[in-house]
Order: C-alpha cells, then sequence, then structure tokens
C-alpha cells in the first residue's frame, strides 16, 4: 500500500510542528524519519495513524483519501516508543485483540495469533501477562499485535529507544526481516541516524516541521543533500567549518585552489568526515589534543593551525598516536563537502579550470 | 483527540451535572429563598417574603439563647476536632512506626467506627453513659463510686458527646494522616538518624512539615464535619435536656420537622452553609500559604 | 517512618498509647455485642460486666416486627431498605463518577479543572445543611416518602467524591493505551469496557463501596424524606424503636445496632482484598 502525505501543516497553539510537508512511501518500503527532538517526525506519524488531524493537508492509500477516516478504519499496525500492551490481558489476548474487534472467529484468529508469535519470537510467552516480560519482550509483544492483522502498513514509533544498546541492534535487524518478508509498507521514525541508515530503503532528515533531504542511506551519508543532513547523519559527526569563520584554516588550506585566497567572500560551511582525514608524512602539521578508543576505531582530536580536527583512524593503524604527538594530516579533495551557508543546499566542488582564480 | 467530537466530556458529565444542579444547587437555592419567607410545614407554597425576620428571630430566641446554641455548636465542633485530629494523627504515626502485617491489622480495627452508622454509634455509646444499664457506672459501682448522670447536665453532657464523636471520627483522621505518610519520601528520615537526630527532632523538624498538607485537610474536614453532626446527638440527647446540647443542625432540624418553621429552619440552613463555607475559605488560604512556604 | 529506633522509653510510650487507642475503640464495640447476646430482660442495674448467660433470641426478637409489647422489633424489612438503598445507591454513584470522572480526567477543558475543584468542594458541604433544602424539593417535585427520592438523593451527595476518586484512577491509565486500542480497530465503546473498565476496576469498587456504606448509614435523609414505615431503612426504624412506648429495650436495641453493622464490615472485608489485588498497570508502559 502505498501512503501519500501531501502538504501537511500541524499547528499546536502558536507553535507549528509540521510546515506544508510532501512524502510519499512506495509499497512495500520502509521509509525512515530521523531528526532531533521536536522536528515533527512523531507528529508527522500521528497523522498517518489519525491521532491528529493537521490544519491543511491530504493522506491517501493508494489511492483512497482516508485524510477524515478514524484511526480504526484505517487497518493500521503501531508500535509505541512505550509498547503500549494492554496490562490486564495476557500476550495471546493482547495480540488477538485487533482479531477480536474485527470479529473474526475465535479459531482462525487463534492460528494468525499463533503465526504471527512465532514470527515474531513469542510463540513461548502467550500465557504469561505483561508484568512478567522483559522490555524486549514486551516490544514484541506490540509487534506481534501490530502485524497480526497483516495491516496495510506499519508504523513505529522510536520502538527501539527502550532497550539496551545490543538488544537495540539486534531487534533492528528483525524488524527490517520481518519487514521486507512480509513486504509490509512501514515508517520509522527514530531520533538514532545509525538505526536509519542501517535498515531503512529511504531515509527522511527533518527539520523544524519540514523534510530537509530524502535519499537512500548510501547517499545520504555519501553525499548529504543539505548541511542538516550532513550534521546528523554520520557518527562521530561531520568536521563543519564556515571558511569565513575563523578556525577554518585546515579547510582553507585543503581546498585553497577552489577557492582561492579570497575566503572572505565564500558563502561556504565545508566538512570532512573524521574517517576521510588522514595521517599522513605530508600535509598539515598539528598536535594531537585527545585521544578516544572506540573499540574498533580510535578517534583523535588534532590541533593544527588554528582548526581542531577529528581523525579516525583503525585501531590496528593507532599505534603511537597518543596526546602531544606531533602528527600531519592530509586530505582528498574527492571528500569534502560543501553547503551554502544560508539556505544549506549542498554544492558540486569543482576544481577550477586552470588559470582561472575565484 | 481530533477525532472525538467536542461534545463528548459533556455528555458524559450529564448525569452527574443534571443530578448535582437538581438535587443540591436548585434546593440551596430554594432554602436561600425560604430563609427570607414564612413559610410552614403546612404552607408551603403560599409564601411572604418577610425580610431578615427569621433571623433576627433567631438570634433573640430564648430557648436556647442564641449565644448558648452558637457556643454548644463551637465547642462541640472544636472539641471534635482536636480530640480526632490528636488521636488520629499520634495513632497514624505509631502505626506507621511498625511493620506493615501489624499497621495493616491494626488499622483495619482501628477503623471500625468509621464505618458505623452515626445512630449506632450513638446508641452504643449511650449504651455507655446510662445511669442504670451503662457500663461506666456500672464499673465505677464495682469501686463503690456512685453512679454520675452522664447526658443530662450541660456541661458533662457535652463532654460525653465529644468524647463519643472523637470516636466515630478518629478514623478518617487516621486514614488521611496515614495516606499522608505513606508518601512521605522515606529517605529523609534516615537521614535525620544518620545525622544525630532524636525523635522529638525527627517528628518536629521533618514529619510534621511534611504530613502538613494532609493535617490542615483533616482539620477541615473534622471541623466542617463537628459542625454538622446531627444523627449522633439526635439518638444521644436529642439536644436535650432543654435544647441545652443542641448544634445549629439540631435547632435547625427542630423548628423545621417538629415546630413545622420552615421559614426559620431554612434560615439556619443559611447560617449552617456560610459557616462551613468560611471554614472552607480559610483552609484555602491558609492552604495557599503553606504551598508559598514551600515553593 | 519503619526505620526509626527507638528507645526503650519510646517503645514502652508507644506500647501504652497504642494499647488506649485500642482499648478506646473496641471497648464500646464489645459492650454493645455483649448486651445484645445477653438473655432478654436481663438488662437491670446492677449489671455484670461479663455476661453470666448468653441468647440469641433478642436478635430473633428485633428482627420480629409482628405482634405488639416489649418484644417485638423492627423486623426484616428495614434491613431490606437499607441494603436496597445502598446497594442502588452504590451501584448508580458508580456509573455517574465513572462516566464524569472519565471526563474530567481525559479532556483538557478548562472548565473540567474548575469542575474538578467544584467537586472536591462539595464534597465538604455539609450533610446537615442539605436536610431543609432537600425537604422542601422534594415536597414540590411529588419525590416525598418514594424509594427513588431517597436512592437519589444518596446518589446526589455521594458523586462529588465519587467523581473526584474516578477521575483520580483513570488519570493513571495512560492514554497510550487507548490510542493503541483505537489503531487495533476499536470504538469508543469497546475502548470502555474491555481497556478502562478493567484498567479502572479497583477505583470503581471503591467508589462503589463508598456509596453503599454512606447509603446504608444514612439516618438523617431517610427521616426527613420518608414517612411510611415500609420505606424507612433500619436506622430510622431503630430510632423509633428506641423511643416507642416502652422505652429502650437495650438488648433489642443492640441486636439491632450489631445487625446493622455487620453487613458493613462485611463489605470492607470484601473490598480490602480487591483493592490488593489491583495488579494494575505495571506493564502496561515501559517499564
Amino acid at each position: 500500500m502505498r501512503i501519500s502525505i501531501s502538504n501537511l501543516t500541524v499547528s499546536f497553539g502558536p507553535t507549528v510542528a509540521v510546515a506544508a510537508l510532501d512524502l510519499t512511501i512506495e509499497s512495500g518500503e520502509l521509509v525512515a524519519l530521523v531528526g532531533p527532538s521536536g522536528c515533527g517526525k512523531t507528529t508527522t506519524l500521528n497523522f498517518v495513524a489519525g491521532l491528529i488531524s493537521g490544519s491543511t493537508g491530504e493522506l491517501l492509500f493508494d489511492d483512497r483519501d482516508v485524510t477524515s477516516v478514524s484511526p480504526q478504519g484505517r487497518n493500521l499496525g503501531m508500535v509505541f516508543q512505550d509498547y503500549a500492551i494492554y496490562p490486564h490481558l495476557t500476550v495471546e489476548e493482547n495480540i488477538r485483540f485487533p482479531l477480536d474487534i474485527a470479529r473474526i472467529p475465535r479459531a482462525t484468529a487463534l492460528e494468525s495469533v499463533y503465526s504471527t508469535a512465532e514470527l515474531v519470537g513469542v510463540a513461548d510467552l502467550l500465557k504469561r501477562r505483561p508484568h512478567q516480560l522483559s522490555g524486549g519482550q514486551r516490544q514484541r509483544v506490540a509487534l506481534a499485535r501490530a502485524l497480526v492483522k497483516r495491516p496495510g502498513a506499519l508504523l513505529l514509533d522510536e520502538p527501539l529507544s527502550n532497550l539496551d544498546a545490543h538488544l537495540r541492534v539486534q531487534t533492528r535487524a528483525e524488524i527490517r526481516r520481518l519487514q521486507s518478508e512480509l513486504k509490509i509498507t512501514t515508517i520509522l521514525v527514530t531520533h538514532d541516524q545509525s538505526e536509519a541508515l542501517a535498515i531503512a530503503d529511504r531515509v527522511a532528515v527533518m527539520d523544524a516541521g519540514r523534510i530537509a533531504a530524502l535519499a537512500d542511506p548510501a547517499t545520504m551519508y555519501a553525499r548529504p543533500p543539505t548541511l542538516n543532513a550532513a550534521k546528523f547523519i554520520g557518527s562521530p559527526q561531520m568536521n563543519l567549518w564556515d571558511l569565513a569563520e575563523a578556525g577554518s584554516g585546515f579547510a582553507r588550506g585543503a581546498l585553497v585552489d577552489l577557492v582561492g585566497s579570497n575566503v572572505g567572500s565564500s558563502p561556504y560551511i565545508v566538512g570532512l568526515r573524521p574517517e576521510h582525514a588522514v595521517v599522513d608524512a605530508g600535509g598539515a602539521p598539528g598536535e594531537i589534543v585527545l585521544r578516544e578508543v572506540l573499540g574498533r576505531d580510535v578517534l583523535l582530536h588534532v590541533r593544527t593551525g588554528d582548526s581542531l580536527v577529528r581523525v579516525m583512524v583503525a585501531a590496528e593503524a593507532a599505534d603511537g598516536l597518543y596526546a602531544g604527538q606531533r602528527v600531519h594530516l592530509s586530505s582528498s579533495l574527492a571528500n569534502w563537502h560543501a553547503y551554502d551557508r544560508d539556505t544549506g543546499s549542498r554544492i558540486e566542488l569543482r576544481p577550477p579550470v586552470a588559470g582561472v582564480s575565484t | 483527540m481530533a477525532t472525538k467530537s467536542r461534545a463528548t466530556p459533556w455528555l458524559l458529565l450529564a448525569p452527574a451535572l443534571i443530578l448535582l444542579v437538581v438535587l443540591v444547587l436548585v434546593p440551596y437555592c430554594g432554602a436561600l429563598f425560604y430563609a427570607f419567607t414564612d413559610a410552614t410545614l403546612t404552607r408551603i407554597i403560599d409564601v411572604n417574603l418577610i425580610g431578615t425576620a427569621n433571623f433576627e428571630q433567631l438570634v433573640e430566641s430564648r430557648l436556647p439563647p442564641f449565644p448558648t446554641l452558637i457556643t454548644t455548636t463551637i465547642v462541640f465542633g472544636v472539641g471534635t476536632a482536636i480530640g480526632t485530629l490528636f488521636l488520629g494523627t499520634t495513632l497514624a504515626m505509631i502505626l506507621h512506626t511498625l511493620s506493615s502485617n501489624w499497621r495493616a491489622a491494626l488499622l483495619a480495627v482501628l477503623l471500625i467506627p468509621y464505618v458505623m452508622a452515626g445512630v449506632i454509634i450513638g446508641y452504643t455509646w449511650r449504651l455507655i453513659y446510662d445511669p442504670q444499664a451503662g457500663l461506666i457506672n456500672t464499673v465505677l459501682g464495682m469501686f463503690g463510686v456512685g453512679g454520675v448522670d452522664w447526658l443530662t447536665e450541660r456541661g458533662l453532657s457535652i463532654l460525653s458527646l465529644v468524647v463519643a464523636n472523637v470516636w466515630a471520627g478518629s478514623g478518617l483522621v487516621l486514614l488521611v494522616i496515614s495516606a499522608a505518610l505513606s508518601n512521605m519520601p522515606r529517605n529523609i528520615v534516615l537521614a535525620a538518624q544518620v545525622d544525630g537526630a532524636g525523635l522529638g527532632r525527627i517528628l518536629r523538624r521533618i514529619v510534621i512539615p511534611n504530613i502538613m498538607p494532609a493535617f490542615l485537610l483533616a482539620t477541615l474536614i473534622a471541623l466542617i464535619g463537628g459542625l454538622n453532626v446531627f444523627d449522633l446527638i439526635f439518638v444521644m440527647t436529642h439536644g436535650g435536656p432543654i435544647y441545652q446540647t443542641e448544634t445549629l443542625a439540631l435547632t435547625m432540624y427542630r423548628l423545621t420537622f417538629q415546630q413545622g418553621e420552615v421559614g426559620q429552619g431554612a434560615s439556619l440552613t443559611v447560617l449552617l452553609f456560610i459557616f462551613s463555607i468560611a471554614l472552607a475559605t480559610l483552609y484555602v488560604m491558609g492552604w495557599q500559604r503553606e504551598a508559598r512556604r514551600w515553593k | 517512618m519503619e526505620m526509626i529506633r527507638l528507645g526503650p522509653v519510646q517503645r514502652i510510650a508507644r506500647l501504652l498509647i497504642l494499647a488506649l487507642g485500642l482499648a478506646y475503640t473496641i471497648v464500646p464495640i464489645l459492650w454493645i455485642v455483649s448486651v445484645a447476646i445477653r438473655p432478654p430482660g436481663t438488662i437491670v442495674f446492677p449489671l455484670s460486666i461479663i455476661p453470666t448467660s448468653f441468647s440469641l433470641e433478642n436478635f430473633r426478637d428485633v428482627l420480629f416486627s409482628g405482634g405488639t409489647g416489649a418484644r417485638s422489633g423492627i423486623g426484616v424489612g428495614p434491613y431490606v431498605n437499607a441494603a436496597v438503598y445502598g446497594i442502588s445507591s452504590g451501584i448508580l454513584t458508580a456509573i455517574v463518577s465513572a462516566m464524569g470522572g472519565y471526563a474530567l480526567a481525559r479532556y483538557d477543558v478548562r472548565a473540567g479543572r474548575v469542575l474538578l475543584l467544584v467537586m472536591l468542594g462539595l464534597n465538604f458541604l455539609p450533610s446537615a445543611a442539605r436536610l431543609v433544602p432537600l425537604f422542601l424539593l422534594f415536597v414540590h417535585t411529588g419525590l416525598f416518602n418514594t424509594r427513588v427520592g431517597v436512592i437519589l438523593a444518596y446518589v446526589a451527595g455521594a458523586v462529588p467524591i465519587g467523581i473526584w476518586l474516578m477521575a483520580g484512577t483513570i488519570r493513571q491509565i495512560p492514554v497510550r493505551l487507548e490510542q493503541a486500542a483505537r489503531v487495533d480497530g476499536a470504538g469508543p465503546f469497546t475502548i470502555a469496557r474491555r481497556i478502562i473498565l478493567p484498567l479502572a476496576m479497583p477505583g470503581v469498587l471503591v467508589v462503589a463501596t463508598l456509596a453503599f456504606v454512606d447509603g446504608w448509614n444514612a439516618f438523617s435523609l431517610p427521616l426527613i424524606l420518608t414517612q411510611s414505615p415500609d420505606a424507612q431503612p433500619y436506622t430510622v426504624a431503630l430510632q423509633k424503636y428506641a423511643t416507642g412506648d416502652f422505652g429502650i429495650v437495650w438488648t433489642g436495641l443492640a441486636a439491632g445496632s450489631v445487625l446493622g453493622v455487620l453487613p458493613v464490615l462485611v463489605a470492607f472485608a470484601l473490598m480490602h482484598r480487591r483493592l490488593l489485588s489491583s495488579g494494575g498497570l505495571t506493564g502496561a508502559v515501559q517499564g
């Protein structure tokens, strides 16, 4: 089922939570809405679910206008951040609930319950009650309840936020597996960009009620379409410098051929991911200020000239690189990103034609 | 909840609101009206407005004299409040130093008077105070002391009534204070003990300030309750002898239903109402001052 | 406060106060029970504290309403009346309070918050001040001396505290559960029946029990709102019995009183267990 949102605006009193948002999620696709708190991603999801309505906006499921249809009639499955499973019912009754509402005969309903429970991995917990379950188990019950009626679409509102780190990684893979097996259109809301990149077909970065960037995970990471996306996607965060401000000496040095010496009027904010800064024999001289061990990698904070550069190095290659050590940093031109300071839109950096100075 | 209609809450509230308007608001307005009329039990429809005559008659009455009436009411109300607050609070604090098993069992026993009907409590205590068959005089008799008439002389009977009413009302104070104690953060008591504070200091500086809101509420409930006691006094002394133990509520009943003076009874209702509102207002003001102190 | 260490003197003081308080509470109850179980006619001066002979005749006497003479009681009728009034009031109050409480808990109408305070305030309004007004109203509207009238009067008295308690209970049920149920396809009535009601049940039971107890124990209201003996509850009947022509028959009165207290104790015993088994809301939302 394809979901189309057009021109959605939602305000709570004077605050505008979502502004003129358009988004289409194709059938069977998993789209992730990411962004910081307050960017409007949960509000958008609640609109799709029918739990709130917008001051303007249309919602289409395939070609059906469901804007004024109540949540009960939209045939959706939703998993909330706090699971919201019914505490006074057993796991089986919880999963069966949507089917009971739809007056499905008990025998048929039970079959669906069992098969969905198997799919999700809670088949042996059917007789338990929520207070006897762990967080991860409760979450799966919520997932089963959402999926049991084979809804047209699945809505996930920060489903992994309350799980431990390991469980989070494990569970998100399972969600993806289920989703692609069932080919169910899914909207995932999360503040964790790595989660979005890991399992989504497309990622929408939201900011202040708008979609700032929309792209597939690989593109979103390798060539962030906007400054917002560049800031938000990728951990550790991309190094960013405003060429007109102090502290951007390293960037100016690296991009001197493109930007020229007339930096005062450059409208650029440029960025380099930590893994693209190279500790090299040539390059700008600097001194390591801080060394963070991240496990597989080591993150070095290097002061060079007036700039502070974060450099990601593989752990094996980090021997001898300690605070106080002098090193040289270089980078490849192709790895730099540039954005317009005012609009935030991406600018493709091209080497200048020989002889022309900017 | 965008998809729920705006009318829903009012529909849900309708039965309650209708009930309260019809059976509380309207009657009170009616009483207010009747307080200024000369209505009697035999003549309720054809009434004349007589201004404040009812109130004047009240103040000038001899049986009982108005000051006596007010004094009785206040003494009774305040006496009950003091007694129940003292007993209820002390017992609540003691109960909370016990394990929860003991606490639950004792609480259940201590709450029995609270669930008994006022008239039954009245008869129970009459049985205790009875000059011939009463418990107290029987016990006194065993020691050779003569029997005392507990419910006939004014001062003594008011005291006896208060003792009975305190018995009836301590349970509620116990409940309210007990709930407040349960909600008190436990660690501050522990911290105070580590700091070397003894029982007295802990009570004064930590426990009491923490339960003060609940205590004020209990005071309000006790006072208003005390003012409005009816059942107990009705069956124990019926306001006697010679109206000496009548409170506002008792007089109101007598005037309206035994003497048929509906107008006068209504004026007493208004008086009773004003007293209660005044107390409630004092409470709200005191509560706000407390709340400000803790901000 | 359980962790307060008490010195030996303090422990003794505590024991003393507790013992006195308990004695103060229990002795009157024991006394009236002891009077109720003595053979009729043995309440004469001087009296022995511990009864020398026991008898259950008083209970039979008080429940026997036929005939004249000193031994005739009030019959079973008044107790049945009180039960009818109390139970009806309990049920009606629970329903009206649940509806109103839900409205005030869920809908953030400005008027709603005011109403909640009004409810709290109304609860403090003295019952005695309602006597004359209600009497006048009932006479004017023909509700005087009707069972329905009495029940409605009880309910009107119990609803303020009922709504206040129900609003508090329902506030504790996460709105999220209702949202989840809506997405699951449930309409408002289904949500009320299968989600709200089970989870609010402890509160509903408390309200119903409180209303029942107040109704069962009521005296002043039925005293002025009813006239015929067959509409009167045991409280009024006992009072008439005690002011009857033969003076107070203490044994009968005591027995009648004990009978009036038992059902309430039973109701509390039952409710106590239910209140504790309010398994409730653990596990509903992220723990």
